[in-house]
């Protein structure tokens, strides 16, 4: 490497440190909606027409030769990598140390000096581009795939999260609601409703767990805590326990136990036979809820069994759209995995909770309407498909010297 | 549940690439030997598969939730890995160090098994599940062929004085398709969050660092590319990228704020 190379190499990102953080103590941390349409349109399009311009006019210049070489990619990537280990030691927007905080170390993201390092990335990848469309070779082409991909995928991704909105929309079953909250808890209406006809959720069987006094699981975990199969056996203290019964849905009232199919307010329950040397008897363990303490079962003085409430198998909502102008869409149904487009928003199945007050479900659904995506996308097709290229390369062998 | 059997496998694993280890030593002498060196790893990795195969069917889902179940997948990459590397190169170091790694991954198995549930939250059931995990199990262990190779040169360029230029040309024809699959896990994972939960990054700690971990082969590469000639400083690199990549696979929920985000499921 000649030298002058290697001097920018150190000194531009050493600059690009000082430079952020000047901007950091003046103007704070950067606000995604300084960026929003059209600012981030015009800054897509100036990087995109400008940093070729740039290119044409000056390329025998010495500042843009040595922003298309390998130095310039090292050190640019290797300042890149630096912020990201800062990002990946300290805890992220957490409230922190006064120096880290003051410095938006615990905010990289947001920070001006992890800006101007992506442009910084942005501008030697772009010039290297220019620079090795010069023949028309496979090996350019994988070259070009890889490192334009890189580059729409990092425009795109910082332009676009201006743009982004994402709504949380808690809907309860029967009603209709026309407005969400995004992640600032800020109101927001995205010019539809949507109504909630039906909820659906499905478990998983329950676990059972043995706990000693202080309600540690204790045993074995691998037979302390496996979901139950009827005609299970499990050991507990000094019985032998068989399941003989599992009841998704139950209801307690007194010392009966009964199935129910409603699932609102039920409880989880598991008929068991515990016997020891001398003899043997049945009891119900079950979930509890906000009438209903858990049933338990005392195996000894020491431990008892209780019954660990099942994790969700599915859940999933039908759901209808309302416009203002009332007319509402044919149902939907929308689950985790299965997200919905309506227009030019995807609807997603976040989660769901029951309501303290009412105990009713409450689904919670987000709405995202992404307009940069399908750059942001092209530039990761464009990322695989060179990646599939990169198994195949033949590479560089080092030559003696 | 056949977890419980593993130990079977570890013997079976232990034996095969022991005596394989030691006929290689002397391979010299006897022609049955080196065949029996070179044959052998197959019945250790045969019975590793066997393994997980028994294991999917008993979780029924695929064995590629927890911590231990990806160690034995990656065992068994490493060692399949490493040993087609021997079969074709003949560099013995490589089988001793291959075995050493996979066996090392076994043996926290069986030490430490996760009895975990089999149930699958509704995120991880998704058609992108599999392909995320498992293309970045064979990244991870073709990443530490590469790595293996570098430690090779940089123990053989000490030695010898010289630069070990073929080790540098095999690490990083390693390193070229471990680069690839990792950059087809870390998309093939942007978009399936972005399906389950509406975003493609979210800089989530084990995202932050598997990023690093991209960004240092990142280095490798155009290091390698650029500067062909800094033979010493690519192997350390190479070397040291793989500790990154271990932290971002084993690491991360020793560091501050590990704990957190959308990759940690169990307990
Ligand atoms: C997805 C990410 C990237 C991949 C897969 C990648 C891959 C490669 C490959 C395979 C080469 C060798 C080209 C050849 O075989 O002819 C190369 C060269 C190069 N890359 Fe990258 N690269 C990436 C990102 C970057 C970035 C971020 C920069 C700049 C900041 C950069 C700058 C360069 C430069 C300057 C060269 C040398 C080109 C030459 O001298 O002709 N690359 N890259």
């Amino acid at each position: 490497m000649n030298k002058g190379k290697f001097k920018f190499s150190v000194i531009i990102p050493i600059f690009i440190l000082i430079t952020g953080l000047c901007l950091h103590f003046t103007q704070g941390l950067i606000r995604p909606e300084w960026f929003s349409f059209p600012v981030n349109l015009i800054i897509g399009l100036e990087l995109f027409c400008g940093i070729p311009l740039v290119y044409f006019f000056f390329k025998n210049k010495k500042a843009v030769q040595f922003l298309s070489s390998g130095a310039a990619a090292i050190s640019a990537i290797s300042l890149f990598a630096f912020l990201t280990t800062i990002m990946a030691v300290l805890p992220q927007e957490k409230p922190s140390y006064s120096f880290i905080e003051f410095s938006g170390l615990n905010n990289i993201v947001f920070t001006w000096y992890f800006t101007l390092s992506a442009l910084y990335i942005l501008i030697c990848l772009g010039f290297v581009i220019l620079r090795r469309f010069n023949a028309f070779s496979l090996r350019n082409i994988v070259f070009f795939i890889n490192h334009f991909g890189l580059w729409l995928v990092i425009v795109t991704g910082f332009l676009g999260q201006a743009d982004k909105i994402k709504l949380n929309i808690p809907v309860a079953e029967g009603s209709l609601v026309w407005y969400g909250f995004d992640p600032d808890n800020k109101y927001f209406e995205p010019g539809f409703a949507i109504k909630l006809t039906d909820f659906k959720i499905e478990y998983y069987n329950p676990k059972i767990g043995v706990f000693n006094s202080d309600g540690e699981l204790t045993g074995k975990t691998r037979e302390a805590l496996s979901e139950i199969k009827q005609k299970d056996k499990i050991k507990a203290g000094n019985y032998d326990v068989e399941i003989l019964e599992i009841l998704q849905y139950a209801s307690v009232s007194g010392d009966s136990v009964y199935a129910v199919t409603e699932n609102r307010g039920a409880v989880t329950a598991v008929r068991l036979k515990l016997s020891d040397d001398k003899n043997s008897f049945e009891k119900w363990i079950y979930t509890g809820n906000k009438m209903v303490k858990p049933g338990i079962i005392a195996t000894g003085t020491e431990n008892f069994i209780a019954l660990i409430p099942p994790e969700p198998k599915y859940f999933g909502s039908d759901i209808e759209f309302y416009t203002r102008s009332g007319i509402s869409a044919e149902p939907h149904n929308i689950s985790v995995n299965k997200p919905l487009k309506y227009y030019s928003w995807t609807i997603y199945q976040s989660s769901y909770y029951s309501d303290p007050e009412s105990g009713n479900i409450i689904s919670v659904f987000s709405a995202v309407y992404d307009p940069w995506l399908p750059f942001t996308y092209a530039g990761m097709f464009m990322l695989i498909s060179g990646a599939v290229f990169m198994m195949f390369t033949k590479i560089r062998t080092v030559k003696k010297d | 549940m056949i977890w419980s059997r593993l130990d079977i496998i570890f013997v079976v694993f232990i034996v095969s690439w022991l005596s394989g280890s030691i006929s290689l030593i002397f391979d010299k002498k006897s022609a049955f030997l080196k065949k029996y060196s070179s044959i052998i790893p197959a019945l250790a990795n045969v019975s590793l598969i066997l393994f997980i195969s028994v294991l999917w069917t008993q979780l029924e889902r695929p064995p590629i939730k927890t911590m231990a179940e990806t160690r034995l997948w990656y065992a068994m990459f490493v060692s399949l890995i490493t040993w087609i590397i021997y079969l074709r190169t003949k560099v013995k170091t490589l089988y001793f160090l291959g075995f050493i790694m996979s066996s090392v991954f076994i043996t926290v198995d069986l030490i430490h098994p996760e009895y975990q549930s089999k149930n699958l939250m509704p995120a991880l059931q998704s058609p992108w599940f599999i392909p995320h995990v498992v293309i970045y199990m064979i990244a991870y262990a073709v990443l530490a062929a590469a790595c293996l190779t570098a430690v090779t040169g940089l123990v053989n360029t000490k030695r010898t004085g010289i630069a070990d230029s073929k080790n540098i040309d095999l690490s990083m024809k390693l390193v070229y398709p471990g680069f690839g699959l990792l950059s087809t896990g870390m998309v093939l994972g942007a978009v399936w969050a972005k399906i389950a939960w509406g975003n493609y990054w979210t800089w989530d700690p084990k995202e932050t660092w598997a990023l690093l971990t991209w960004l240092f082969y990142l280095i490798c590469i155009h290091l390698h590319f650029s500067f062909p000639k800094k033979h010493k400083l690519l192997l350390i690199l190479l070397a040291f990228s793989f500790i990154v990549l271990i932290i971002t696979w084993l690491g991360i929920r020793y560091l501050p704020g590990g704990m957190s985000g959308m990759h940690v499921y169990g307990q």
